[in-house]
């Protein structure tokens, strides 16, 4: 007697290519929709200060003795000024330098900015950021009340 | 995985893989929709650069989002507005929500501190302690 094979009946192999174009679409679409194509943004807490802080700095002070850091950003002929206290600068990195000394002292101290109304944000921002990366406790934005 | 291809006499014809996929592919649709819906409101400007920001939780949070362009205008909620009025109504947001709220300055890196200045002060007057200034990473300014 002849015994058939058990594979005798099956069919020849078909591949279907349709449910794995499908599978290859949805996926293509899943990871085109999770790609961050957007710069991912970052918030940068502020306070406004509402005491005269441009006023109270017009006294010189002691670098040993400093009762509040008070950072003027000054526009003079296109270029941006930095004066910490009565220092005077032009450089970023000298500012930072500065503000590095001033928080080795005294970082518990009130670091008030106080910007030119014409004074680019960038800047602005440059010198808050400074200030926190520096660890000054109390950073905080000087605002006219008129 | 073997897929039917061929019914035999009898067998009901019920094939699901098409419907599944249909499915999948109306859900992706509307998760992108409802994702690309949300950037929209996100007005597109150069951010300040900053090392020490940090991420932005929306939490319960309610924040209301006040975009300055380069020329200095104040935009609230996509609409303009003016220094003055924008006083006026972050105190009635502020009035009718919780003291958690937050205010986040979207500002272009080259706008005048001129015009960032008064949208401060309009927080302080409305007793809103709570402002961000949103920002970019120095590398991702780059790019």
């Amino acid at each position: 007697m002849r015994r058939t094979s058990p594979y005798a009946e099956r069919k020849p192999l078909e591949i279907v290519m349709t449910p794995m174009i499908d599978v290859v679409f949805l996926l293509l679409v899943f990871f085109l929709w999770t790609a961050s194509f957007q710069i991912v943004e970052y918030a940068l807490p502020s306070s406004a200060a509402t005491s005269q802080a441009a006023g109270e700095a017009t006294t010189p002070q002691e670098v040993e003795d400093f009762e509040q850091v008070v950072v003027r950003v000054l526009l003079q002929a296109g270029q941006t000024i930095y004066q910490v206290n009565q220092q005077r600068h032009v450089e970023p990195a000298a500012l930072r330098q500065t503000l590095a000394t001033l928080a080795s002292i005294k970082n518990d101290v009130p670091l008030i900015i106080d910007p030119d109304p014409e004074v680019a944000m960038n800047e602005v921002i440059f010198v808050y950021d400074t200030a926190r990366v520096l660890n000054f406790q109390q950073i905080q934005f000087a605002v006219d009340p008129e | 995985m073997k897929i039917p291809t061929q019914l035999k006499p009898g067998q009901s014809g019920f094939n699901m893989t098409p419907m599944i996929d249909v499915v999948f592919l109306l859900i992706i649709f509307f998760l992108v929709s409802s994702h690309l819906a949300k950037q929209e409101a996100q007005m597109p400007l150069p951010l300040p650069t900053a090392e020490s920001g940090t991420e932005i939780v929306d939490e319960l949070r309610e924040t209301v989002v006040v975009n300055v362009d380069r020329e200095g205008r104040l935009l609230l909620a996509g609409r303009e507005v003016a220094a003055d009025s924008l006083a006026r109504r972050l105190g009635e947001i502020a009035a009718g929500s919780s003291e958690r709220m937050e205010v986040r300055i979207r500002c272009d890196r080259q706008t005048p501190y001129a015009a960032v200045r008064p949208i401060m002060l309009a927080c302080t007057k409305a007793g809103i302690w709570n402002v961000v200034f949103a920002v970019i990473r120095a590398e991702d300014a780059e790019s």
